[in-house]
């Protein structure tokens, strides 16, 4: 036992040792060392982040489209705070004691020794004024940011907005990238080049001394980082064409997207009803957002993107490129109509036209037995899968998987749905659909008219047509062309460019035909004689009120500029009758600057009303 | 009542007070300028705790010993379900969920789980046939100081972990291989000397000599070979250990690296990991010899220093009461831990002088690493300066831990064995 109590000594000669040579350690930072002293009069490290400016956005008919101007954050250190009155500050800001309280409570919160926003948006003439006053207050500064200035009041729902980092954004990766108070991209393009539009977060450290009075730069700036801009970027959005479409969609549900089918650039995308940009910056951002988020026709849903409809007619161009290049029907293929499909009991049914010749005639008159046909014998007599429509129906997924179907686009816009286009898995599923082998073409046969299980979102209905019209290929549709890299030079991104594996005469046949449709078809009153516009109508059953008017078209026909596609819900009438010459009034004015053939239907649609 | 009324040992009750004043006193120096009404400062709040904290030494103080011993077991498991619950109600401080709140007061249980732990260890040490050197026995006691220290580690509170690290010294006073705690701080040396010299070939060199010195102070004519192997065996471990070290060290966060590195060099970071040591030493060292005055603080009353009056609460007792003050301190500290140890030692029962040297260790350790970590010897770890450090919890946990060992003490006149 006596062993065991040395030990214990043992314990009381190392612990005095050790804190003797904390004692000594001490007296060599308090006594010995002098400069320690004179550091804590003089220098106070401080790091001060400096928040770079947000990218511009530019378009090429206007220039400039989105700036920033600047405004003033009031910031407070709790830990540092010493206010001399209160009353001072709720007088200038225009708030109760409370209220005041409250923020600072807040403030303390989120970190004590850390920065954060207590007040939002003080002009610049105000914070000036301020200053003044605050010689002798404590913990408090003031912050720069810029807020988005929008020119023009379109575009909102591409554009996206930006506003205070969640919690969820301050913890992301990388660490420290957001702090309390940061504005960062909720929607949209803001969003989506987040990254290329914030730049890079510069610092400057700074000495303060004693009194919280700045005395210079820490070590001449050895650890200083210079912020990097935001890039500015260029959209490829025409700006007429965008306030035209949200002009004419003014009082209806639906969308619109224009695409130059060459490069893939979203000229118009509007999703109506929208909203005026402006309302979601500045001091009433939360409460405009909710109101927004509140208001029953959802003016925040981005319909081009995330919106899905049942495509209805213009879904048989799809059906034609297949059949057509599986060799499955030729262009003078013929099968009679009879206001039904014959072969299904006569469903679907089809209204009256005149008679149909090959796939032209049925596509300039829409006949639904045609195509009902044409999907019937895909599935059921094609050539290379004989008996065999598990065979026969992957190919056909496989087409329009490559028309962009049933798949996102990789658009560079957050949230795109990606629409449906079912595959055989999913009807062999017993429980909700079928189960294996227990259906057949006439189970599905609507998804030949684009009614079934079918589901596009209108920019796959826009870059349909732009394959179309391209003859076979598309380029990932993209609202973003270019970014301006360090030497001011536009540098354009790159995007992937897909091929449909369809033969290019292939779409000659459909391409004349829907030439004719415009001409002498459904779709009479998108005719220009100046323009050749080529396209296809589509009026679309759905439960929930009068049909959807579609149209999708590309003008003009050799060497296509634009391809649009138009829903507008709940119409209650066919493509052709408000759709069509809708677009055709775009097209007027992105092709010739001017609306003098279509002035008609410019003012009736511009005044016709569909939500009631 | 077996036991002289008011018997207790007062020369560590004085101790106690003065450290529990002078702590209270740096809170008030750092939180005095607060505009706040004063049961909402921070050393308004603080004087709540020290009044709840006499109170629980009163109720302690009555208590019986055997009850307390008794007890032990329990109050280890509802500790232990109190670190599991925070995993399901907790709420996160500086990124260790490590808190409860009830009411507005919050908690934190790994405070009350070191006096838990050393309650627990000491019930299973008096336990019939109990000996260190029996494995089983040994396994069974370091589970009860691991299993605390994980559930904490796993709240990302290592600070709180590592104090568990100290029963060490209790179990080597009980009888643990010497060897063992030797090793540790063999360890420990190599690590510091590996990141300190930071080149390895000047590292090798410096184990070498070492080891050669050491060799020729204690080998033996007669079987020197024997004695050559064992060190160059010791060498060889101790180059692994070295490379090692460095290797994990290249491996860890870039902050954590960092976190390490200022120690040896705050310059490397002195915007960000090596702000606070820089700051606190700065703070510290213009305390000069006899100090800048009580409130006279200007550098940390502006909050300078990061965590002024949790982790860093000695910066004002080194800025405003010096060096003079800051050994004060220390030598408080010094001679509290060395009077409770000698209670511990001089207790008539096995439990209390465990539970004493728990007591011992717990003290010693948290003295040793906050300090250590302002004055820039020791990676900025958080745990609180006993008695200084703002905190309910602490301060509570701390007078618990201490005033068990008082009442056990207050029997040391009764018969011998208070076991029934």
């Amino acid at each position: 036992m006596d062993n065991l109590r040395i030990r214990g000594n043992i314990i009381s000669i190392f612990i005095g040792c050790i804190l003797m040579i904390y004692i000594m350690r001490l007296f060599g930072i308090q006594v010995v060392n002098k400069n320690y002293e004179g550091q804590a009069n003089r220098n106070v490290i401080k790091n001060k982040i400096i928040t770079p400016s947000r990218g511009t956005i530019f378009t090429r008919d206007t220039g400039v489209f989105v700036t920033n101007s600047p405004v003033f954050d009031l910031m407070v250190t709790p830990n540092e705070l010493i206010i001399p009155d209160t009353a001072f500050l709720e007088q200038v800001l225009n708030i109760t004691k409370e209220e005041l309280i409250k923020s600072l409570k807040a403030a303390k919160k989120y970190s004590p020794v850390k920065e954060s926003i207590i007040y939002r948006n003080i002009a610049p003439v105000t914070r000036y004024a301020m200053e003044e006053q605050m010689w002798n207050f404590y913990g408090l500064s003031f912050s720069e940011y810029n807020m988005r200035n929008y020119l023009f009041p379109v575009g909102a729902n591409f554009l996206g907005y930006i506003s205070e980092v969640d919690s969820q954004g301050i913890k992301a990766k990388p660490e420290n990238l957001y702090q309390n108070g940061d504005l960062v991209g909720k929607a949209g393009i803001e969003k989506f080049y987040e990254t290329e539009l914030l730049g890079k977060k510069g610092k400057h450290v700074t000495l303060k001394d004693v009194h919280n009075r700045e005395v210079g730069s820490y070590m001449d700036g050895k650890f200083d980082e210079t912020e990097i801009p935001g890039k500015d970027a260029l959209i490829g959005i025409d700006v007429r064409l965008q306030l035209l479409g949200e002009e004419m969609m003014q009082n209806k549900k639906g969308s619109i997207v224009a695409i130059e089918p060459a490069t893939g650039e979203i000229l118009a995308f509007v999703s109506s009803p929208g909203y005026d940009p402006a309302l979601l910056t500045g001091g009433d951002l939360k409460k405009n957002w909710k109101s927004l988020q509140n208001d029953p026709n959802k003016p925040l849903y981005n319909r081009p993107l995330m919106a899905t409809y049942p495509p209805g007619s213009i879904f048989k161009l799809a059906v034609a490129l297949a059949a057509l290049n599986d060799g499955v029907i030729t262009p003078s293929t013929h099968y009679g109509c009879g206001g039904g499909f014959w072969r299904n009991r006569g469903k679907p049914r089809c209204h009256g036209h005149g008679p149909t010749g090959g796939l032209s005639g049925a596509i300039q008159y829409s006949c639904n037995s045609y195509f009902a046909a044409v999907y019937y014998d895909y599935l059921m007599n094609h050539p290379k899968y004989p008996d065999d429509i598990y065979g026969a129906y992957n190919s056909w997924y496989t087409y329009m998987s490559k028309l962009g179907l049933g798949k996102k686009l990789n658009i560079d816009l957050p949230f795109e749905k990606s629409g449906q286009i079912p595959t055989s898995e999913m009807y062999d599923n017993p429980k909700r659909w079928y189960g294996k082998n227990r259906w057949q073409a006439n189970t599905i046969i609507s998804n030949a008219i684009g009614q079934g299980e079918v589901l596009m979102t209108p920019l796959q209905m826009a870059n349909l047509v732009a394959i179309i019209a391209n003859r076979g290929y598309y380029v990932e549709p993209h609202v973003v062309k270019s970014f301006r890299d360090e030497k001011r030079n536009w540098s354009p991104l790159k995007f992937n460019v897909i091929n449909s594996g369809i033969a290019k005469e292939n779409f000659s046949v459909v391409i004349d035909a829907m030439e004719a449709v415009v001409e002498r078809g459904t779709a009479k009153r998108a005719f220009n004689p100046d323009i050749t516009i080529c396209g296809k109508t589509g009026t679309v059953q759905n439960p929930h009120g009068g049909d959807h008017s579609v149209f999708v078209c590309f003008a003009p026909k050799e060497n296509p500029k634009i391809a649009i596609a138009c829903i507008i819900e709940n119409a209650g009438a066919s493509g052709g009758s408000w759709a069509a010459p809708l677009t055709s009034v775009m097209i007027e004015k992105y092709l010739t600057d001017t609306i003098i053939k279509k002035k008609v239907e410019y003012q009736r649609i511009k005044s016709a009303n569909f939500m009631h | 009542m077996n036991r002289k009324t008011f018997d207790f040992d007062w020369i560590s009750i004085i101790l106690y007070v003065l450290l529990v004043i002078g702590g209270w006193m740096a809170i008030f120096a750092v939180s005095s300028t607060s505009t706040l009404p004063f049961w909402s400062t921070n050393h308004g709040k603080q004087l709540m705790w020290i009044g709840a904290s006499f109170i629980m030494g009163v109720i302690i103080l009555s208590l019986d010993n055997r009850f307390l011993e008794t007890i032990s077991y329990i109050v280890y498991g509802l500790s232990i379900l109190l670190l599991l619950s925070v995993f399901v109600i907790g709420k996160e401080v500086y990124g260790a969920t490590s808190w409860l709140e009830f009411g507005g007061v919050s908690l934190q249980p790994s405070e009350f789980a070191k006096v838990a732990t050393g309650m627990a260890l000491a019930k299973y040490m008096t336990s019939l046939n109990y000996t260190v050197e029996n494995t089983r026995n040994l396994l069974v006691s370091l589970g009860i100081i691991i299993l605390p220290a994980l559930i904490t580690l796993f709240q990302n509170d290592t600070g709180s972990a590592l104090v568990f690290g100290s029963f060490i010294i209790v179990l080597y006073r009980e009888g643990l291989n010497p060897l063992v705690p030797l090793t540790g701080l063999l360890i420990v040396f190599v690590c510091v000397l590996t990141l300190g010299v930071n080149n390895q070939i000047i590292t090798f060199s410096i184990l070498t000599g070492i080891t050669l010195i050491v060799f020729y102070i204690i080998h033996s004519k007669k079987d020197w070979v024997r004695w050559a192997i064992i060190h160059g065996v010791a060498l060889l471990l101790a180059i692994i250990l070295s490379i090692s070290t460095n290797f994990i060290v290249s491996k860890l966060q870039k902050h954590q690296q960092n976190r390490i590195m200022v120690l040896f060099n705050p310059q490397i970071d002195p915007t960000d990991t090596g702000y606070n040591v820089i700051q606190s030493k700065i703070a510290i060292g213009s305390g000069g010899l006899i100090g800048k005055g009580f409130l006279q603080g200007n550098y940390t009353k502006y909050k300078f220093v990061p965590k002024q009056v949790t982790d860093f609460i000695f910066c004002t007792v080194g800025e405003e009461g010096g060096w003079l003050g800051a050994t004060t301190v220390i030598v408080l500290f010094f001679l509290l831990i060395m009077r409770i140890r000698y209670l511990a030692e001089y207790s008539k029962t096995r439990y209390a002088r465990i539970y004493g040297y728990s007591v011992v260790s717990i003290f010693f350790f948290h003295v040793l690493v906050n300090i250590g970590m302002t004055i820039g010897f020791i990676p900025v770890i958080g745990i609180p300066l006993p008695f200084f450090s703002y905190g309910g919890s602490a301060i509570l946990a701390f007078s618990i831990l201490f005033f068990i060992m008082i009442n056990h003490y207050s029997y040391r006149s009764t018969i011998l064995g208070t076991k029934p």
